[in-house]
């Protein structure tokens, strides 16, 4: 693959290091990433951020990686819920598989997510460990 | 409406070290030109459905490929919608005759996945699912459906034995067909110890890598033989999409582009679930498998896992036979290709052509094809003219 211009992820920022969601200014409902138009019709939105906080809604594990992830060995992967109806994919750290369950709660943590080769770029963002 | 089927072919799906995808495509247009009675020359147009030849082979624009294939210069080129690119290019032959420009449409689809190492083939079987909101988080295909098994185990009760129960079948299946990639027949016990991939799914509750290429040939009603009892048409098919990633649905135990896609096409052929025979449905892990039955209306909500363990879409049993072919676990899952040899299989079915996994008497049949993890979905019924 291509090693893609630092861009790519410069102009996500807000969503993967902040959690910006839209806030519908019609329904209220909350979107993440952004929506450009809501299921109620409407396309006007405000910015809000989500505190990173949630649960488990479900999870798994990569045994078998793609190219970007090899070096890191197995991962947990899961889909926390936000606030209600906001959802988020995610990887868990700092627990083991077997000690997991759907409706955990978990916190959101700033850390390294993978990097572009040795000398390429290192991409950061969120991911969760189980509320202690 | 009614689309005619002159012609199928479908290549051994597995690993063609000898074979480039150009020669697989090659071999199944050749075979079902043949199996169709006519002539590169009286072709309309020509669609290939494919996903990943670019990224795996650095070569895409295959419409041209396929048409120097057969050496003709009519309208040729690739239909993409993830592992839906072969329903979505029998999608596009049908509404290709429908609206009037075409009479005899090929419709192939093909890919060469083993060219490319386990990782290679993992990082871009994950361009089917969101970049920016899973792959981007190291997430991948396994994993993605992995949530969705377990959050399915969770909330309707299905056990471990009852989801392996899907490979088991799709295997015996498979082990009759001889097209399919992994012709062996497997246990609960070895769904269960075989390796994880993405807990708490195992190696054989994922369909493998494989190669193949499989093509269809459409005609319009006017070309369709008269009297031919063994002719199959398509009377019906829908189409439907729903969020890129997971986080976006509302469930995760129910595809809703299934039951949409699958409702269009059971209106426009005017039939329900309980008049089909058999089904080639989109079983690239077990788990999927049993939310495409309740999704498509063969079982009850939660149902799904008892009536597989019970062996009762068996290709012994009385009722609907599910994936006689093996489905993409035991007959292979070349991307591309897979919609394709799905309606393949069908149409061999419905005119009694299939050797031993031929399911009896069997005069109404549907394909149900699907790209990411239920985010695009075809849903194609065939009849059998008599």
């Amino acid at each position: 693959m291509f090693n893609q211009s630092p861009l790519i992820r410069w102009r996500k920022y807000n969503n993967n290091y902040f959690l910006e969601a839209s806030k519908c200014q019609n329904c209220k409902k909350i979107h993440f990433p952004k929506a450009y138009i809501c299921t109620c019709g409407c396309s006007l939105f405000d910015k809000t951020i989500l505190s990173g906080a949630g649960k488990i809604v479900s999870f798994s594990t990569v045994n078998i990686s793609t190219e970007q992830f090899v070096e890191q060995g197995v991962l947990i992967i899961a889909l926390i819920e936000l606030c209600k109806g906001v959802k988020i994919c995610g990887q868990i750290v700092e627990s083991k598989i077997e000690d997991l369950k759907i409706g955990d709660f978990v916190e959101s943590c700033f850390r390294k997510i993978s990097q572009n080769g040795d000398d390429g770029i290192i991409n950061y963002g969120i991911k969760f460990r189980v509320k202690i | 409406m009614k689309i005619g089927v002159l012609g199928v072919s479908c290549t051994k799906f597995g690993e063609h070290w000898d074979k480039s995808l150009s020669d697989l495509l090659w071999l199944s247009q050749i075979e079902a030109l043949n199996d169709a009675k006519i002539s590169p020359k009286d072709l309309d147009l020509i669609l290939v459905g494919n996903m990943c030849s670019g990224i795996f082979l650095g070569q895409q624009n295959l419409g041209v490929v396929a048409a120097e294939n057969l050496n003709v210069n009519i309208p040729s080129f690739t239909v993409e919608s993830a592992c839906a690119s072969g329903g979505v290019a029998l999608r596009s032959g049908i509404i290709s005759i429908l609206s009037g420009t075409s009479d005899l449409v090929l419709v192939s689809g093909v890919e060469k996945m083993t060219d490319v190492n386990i990782s290679q083939a993992t990082t871009g079987l994950m361009f089917a699912a969101s970049e920016e909101l899973e792959a981007f988080n190291g997430a991948t295909f396994p994993s993605l459906n992995g949530m969705v098994a377990r959050s399915y185990m969770h909330k309707y009760g299905l056990t471990r034995e009852q989801l392996a129960s899907v490979s088991v079948k799709n295997h015996r299946h498979g082990a009759l067909n001889t097209l399919a990639h992994l012709r062996k027949e497997i246990s609960i016990a070895d769904v269960l110890n075989s390796q994880i991939v993405s807990d708490p799914l195992t190696l054989l509750d994922c369909s493998p890598v494989s190669d193949g290429a499989a093509s269809i040939i459409l005609c319009s009603e006017k070309f369709a033989p008269k009297n031919d009892k063994k002719l199959v048409s398509i009377i019906g098919f829908g189409m439907a999409m729903d969020s890129l990633s997971l986080q976006n649905r509302e469930d995760l135990c129910s595809m809703k582009a299934t039951k949409l896609a699958s409702e269009i096409a059971y209106k426009s052929a005017g039939v329900e679930p309980k008049d089909i025979d058999v089904v080639e449905l989109h079983d690239a892990f077990s788990i999927l498998e049993i939310i495409a039955l309740e999704d498509l209306g063969f079982a009850e909500k939660g149902e799904a896992g008892r009536l597989e363990a019970e062996g009762k879409f068996n290709i012994d049993s009385d009722g609907l036979v599910v994936n006689p072919s093996g489905g993409l676990k035991a007959k292979g899952h070349p991307i591309g290709a897979t919609g394709v040899s799905q309606a393949v299989e069908i149409v061999k079915q419905l005119r009694g052509s299939c050797d031993k996994n031929q399911v009896k008497d069997a005069n109404l049949g549907l394909a149900h094809n699907m790209g990411g993890v239920g985010a695009s979905v075809t849903v194609h019924i065939f009849k059998r003219e008599d």
